[in-house]
């Protein structure tokens, strides 16, 4: 077994997923792959099963991207990982950044370290909507704990053996998961940090914040949850 | 006012026939009709003693007594409700964990299954 897991979790990614192992075998090969199958309705499991070198979960029901993860993040805790990177099926993610963030990890020594595509020369796009969300969660996620988050809604992480122990054991893992729980990490002194990494544009599939109603409905959300988790720690309240 | 009273009776004996059997016949567990039961409760007594309205509104200062009754039937509504939603909270928790789990535990038995072949 090696030091560091790539969890990679799936839906409906029959187009990308071959692609995505290829890439991670060959530019991420200190790495073992786990791929989580959340009840994909195209033939993504029977692809999943053909790749020899990789481990899989099965989910029996569809719970959602954040919890397809945490699942990941259990098997990690089962197992005894020391590093696990979050790795998105769609092909956004590239293996040789993932592989680059998780060697900075290391170096760094950091509990969470997110790979942001929002730095100076990045040719990333956004929709307007989406970038004035974006502004909105960076702006009081700096407000409500002084520290700058610049890409909050990446997928891409590599999380310390403490935080995938922490993670996997929580009660109430929110079904949205980003710059909330971040907050909430943070709060509980895990050392969060970013780096840049590049990311392709996906060209296979629907975005899980396309739409119109998704956005809003997920800035609604996430900013709720963000208060929450402020007033959890400005009153105190430890659950755990 | 005797016409009324009649029907609250029998509403709030039906409403417990109907909880009773529902029990009876495991489509409701017993824990879950308790709140049912005391609401069912409140309408027969109620149906039976309308003064109890008319004593309680004066003793909080509301003029109209019958508000009084909606405010109570809302409220045991609200509760009714939110106790719903803490339930398939904690449901909802058990069963993704269980999902999680039984994906874990499905993964493990692969394995061994795998390392099984390969001995033999």
């Amino acid at each position: 077994m090696k030091d560091v897991l790539v969890i990679i979790p799936v839906y409906n990614e029959s187009q990308n997923i071959e692609r995505v192992e290829r890439d991670l075998k060959l530019h991420f090969p200190e790495a073992d792959r786990l791929y989580i199958n959340d009840h994909s309705e195209d033939d993504t499991l029977e692809k999943i099963r053909g790749f020899k070198e990789s481990k899989y979960l099965d989910l029996s029901s569809n719970l959602g991207y954040f919890f397809a993860i945490q699942s990941g993040l259990k098997y990690a805790a089962q197992e005894g990982y020391q590093y696990v990177v979050q790795f998105d099926g769609d092909g956004q993610h590239l293996a040789a950044e993932a592989r680059r963030l998780y060697e900075t990890a290391l170096k760094q020594k950091t509990d969470v370290l997110i790979g942001t595509r929002y730095f100076k020369d990045s040719a990333y796009k956004n929709s307007t909507a989406r970038a004035m969300g974006t502004a909105l969660i960076r702006w009081l996620y700096r407000r409500l704990t002084g520290k700058k988050l610049s890409d909050p809604t990446s997928g891409l992480q590599v999380l310390s053996a403490k935080a995938i122990t922490y993670l996997s054991q929580t009660y109430n893992y929110p079904e949205t998961a980003d710059a909330n729980l971040l907050m909430e990490l943070y709060f509980k002194g895990f050392i969060i940090e970013e780096h840049p990494v590049v990311m392709r544009e996906r060209d296979q599939g629907e975005s899980m914040h396309s739409g119109i109603i998704g956005p809003v409905k997920y800035m609604g959300k996430m900013l709720y949850y963000m208060t929450f988790v402020f007033l959890e720690r400005i009153l105190g309240v430890d659950n755990g | 006012m005797d016409k009324a009273r009649f029907f609250f009776i029998l509403l709030g004996l039906a409403l417990m026939l109907y909880i009773f059997r529902s029990v009876r016949k495991n489509r409701l567990t017993m824990e879950m009709s308790i709140l049912w039961s005391l609401g069912a409760l409140g309408i027969f007594i109620i149906g039976c003693f309308p003064e109890i309205i008319i004593y309680l509104a004066g003793l909080v200062g509301i003029v109209y007594a019958p508000s009084l009754l909606f405010l109570l039937s809302t409220a045991f509504l609200l509760l009714l409700s939110l106790n719903n939603s803490i339930i398939i909270s904690e449901l909802k928790e058990k069963n993704k964990e269980l999902i999680q789990n039984n994906a874990l535990l499905e993964e493990r038995l692969r394995r061994l299954e795998e390392r099984k072949d390969n001995d033999e």
